[in-house]
């Protein structure tokens, strides 16, 4: 800002250049007062939180944190595999999603019903799971529901094909990663008779933002 | 109003007394160089790009991936997202991340948050003439400590990230690989079997290439917390490009790198290997005006204070006998099923 000099404020500048002579010393020192203090530099390591290590062990007494929001994400669903009694070619079914805001049953922040339909993969060329019973690449279709309200990331998009592969010993479905060739466990699955049946759910901390 | 009178009192009355003369003593004797000798200085600058190459940030990710595996539920607390609005991440970065400060009852503590997001994809046929592409990048942003009675297995305050091109088809091969490190990473379950077992403070970025043309950058700074190189020195700092000899084009200089490989004592004195200069696209034309640094000759000059103390030659051919392969592409992917399950 600049303040014009004439008559009305020249005895103000001169009020200021008196004061300012005849401070106090530990004004007249001043660097100490007039600048803001150096940052200290030191090699610690800052994580913003103090850990005991010691022979008690780490004690967080009432201190442990909570997700102020959790989202409980449930995905349902099952497979028609046909021809009956196999071996399969082709599946047919449906996978639904809810998502639950803190516990909030009545009004869920997010359905979704998928229909799926799925071809078998060829095991010598299709990039089939080795460990499995069956891979299939299945597109889902989505039949109901507004995707965007979800909040997993991890949800297919509409029209999407995934590949799911079946693991019979370890009871999942794995599916692989975009290509990579890396198989991820990721529904728990149960074959019965003709019809597989799979589900997995998790509850997880998450960002609401809140309404003004 | 003032008037003429009251500012002169007012400037009589603070008059300043004279000061005495200050006795400001004798000359400052001029400051010694550090001792040279005994230094096995070709050793200290391949021992710093060596620990230099190693410190990518992949390190990161398998103790932050070993140390977190040893969560039970609920501790940490697992997030889609971000666990806090504060974070700078792009809001529709998604990932995931924990935040907590809990103990597992089994003696390990995690306390702080860690942000992270990556992903991996993989396109055409390997088999195939034309190949197969895959790309990786990934990112993790973390104030965090995981620690037990031992001590700290995981500890990270500040940002890693890296990324991964990979081509590969019939009898050809090139990926490239970038890595930045900026922050404090310590802990047994990163930096055990390392040179730098104690960890360290960065701004460093790596880049790699190989298959094809085999060719590295590294640009930065790193304190080593502990273990300094050959004893001495705890702090790198450089701003470097190599190309392997077999790589090497005619205008390019594969005996020596282009730039500076600087170390510091733990008496905080720097020592400064001056190569060709980096950025000097005409650096190896005969009239460069600035010989010896035109030389392409695998020395470089040391200085000390700036003052030149003759050259040290360095052979960093180590560097092209795997000291930098590439990440795998499965180290890229990041699931939310791989932590919550």
């Amino acid at each position: 800002m600049r303040v014009p000099l004439n008559a009305a404020t020249l005895p103000l500048l001169a009020l200021i250049l008196a004061a300012s002579a005849c401070g106090d010393e530990a004004a007249d020192t001043g660097a100490e007062d007039t600048l803001p203090p150096e940052e200290e530099t030191e090699f610690v390591i800052d994580s913003g939180f103090v850990v005991d290590t010691g022979d008690t062990g780490f004690n967080v007494g009432d201190q442990d944190r909570e997700p102020e929001h959790t989202l409980t994400m449930s995905h349902e669903g099952e497979w028609s595999l046909t021809p009956l009694g196999g071996p399969y070619t082709a599946l047919t079914g449906h996978m639904d999603v809810v998502e639950v805001l803190d516990g909030d049953l009545k009004e869920p922040a997010c359905e979704l019903t998928w229909s799926l339909t799925g071809e078998l993969v060829d095991e010598e060329t299709g990039g089939a799971c080795a460990s499995c019973a069956f891979t299939f690449a299945v597109q889902f279709y989505l039949s109901e529901g507004e995707a965007g309200a979800c909040s997993d990331p991890e949800l297919p998009a509409d029209g999407d094909t995934w590949l799911l592969g079946f693991d019979e010993a370890d009871g999942v479905l794995t599916r692989e990663y975009d290509g990579t060739g890396i198989w991820i466990p990721w529904f728990a699955a149960e074959l019965d008779g003709d019809t597989l049946s799979f589900d997995w759910s998790a509850s997880v901390g998450v960002l609401v933002e809140e309404e003004e | 109003m003032f008037t003429a009178s009251t500012l002169l009192a007012l400037s009589l009355a603070c008059t300043p007394e004279e000061e005495p003369p200050v006795d400001v003593g004798d000359p400052a004797e001029e400051l010694a160089l550090p001792d040279l000798t005994g230094t096995d200085w070709p050793a200290a600058y391949a021992e710093a790009i060596t620990v230099t190459a190693e410190l990518r940030t992949a390190l990161a990710w398998s103790g932050h991936d070993k140390a977190l595996a040893l969560g039970r539920e609920g501790c940490p607390d697992i997030y889609v997202g971000a666990p806090d609005e504060d974070l700078d991440v792009d809001e529709d970065a998604g990932g995931v991340s924990w935040s907590d400060y809990c103990e597992t009852g089994g003696g390990l503590a995690f306390t702080g948050f860690s942000w992270w997001d990556g992903r991996a994809t993989v396109e055409g046929d390997a088999a195939s003439p034309e190949g197969a592409t895959a790309t990786g990048e990934r990112t993790m942003i973390a104030d965090a400590v995981i620690a037990d009675n031992d001590g700290i297995r995981f500890q990270l305050d500040g940002e890693v990230s890296d990324a991964l091109t990979r081509v590969d088809a019939e009898g050809y091969s090139r990926w490239t690989w970038s890595s930045l490190i900026q922050g404090s990473l310590t802990g047994a379950d990163v930096f055990t079997g390392t040179a730098t077992p104690g960890g360290i403070r960065a701004d460093l970025y790596l880049y790699a290439s190989g298959g094809d043309v085999e060719y590295m950058e590294a640009r930065g700074d790193v304190y080593l917390f502990e273990e300094p190189v050959l004893g001495r020195f705890d702090s790198i700092s450089m701003d470097l490009a190599m190309i392997e000899p077999r790589s090497a084009g005619p205008e390019d200089c594969a005996e020596e790198p282009l730039g500076y490989l600087s170390l510091r004592d733990t008496d905080a004195y720097w020592y400064d290997l001056v190569f060709l200069p980096r950025y000097d696209e005409n650096a190896t034309d005969e009239d460069y005006p600035n010989n010896p640094y035109g030389e392409c000759d695998g020395c470089g000059t040391l200085y000390v204070r700036g003052l030149e103390q003759g050259e040290v030659c360095v052979d960093f051919s180590f560097l092209w006998e795997g000291a930098l392969s590439p990440p795998d592409i499965e180290d890229f992917v990041t699931s939310l099923r791989l932590v919550s399950q």
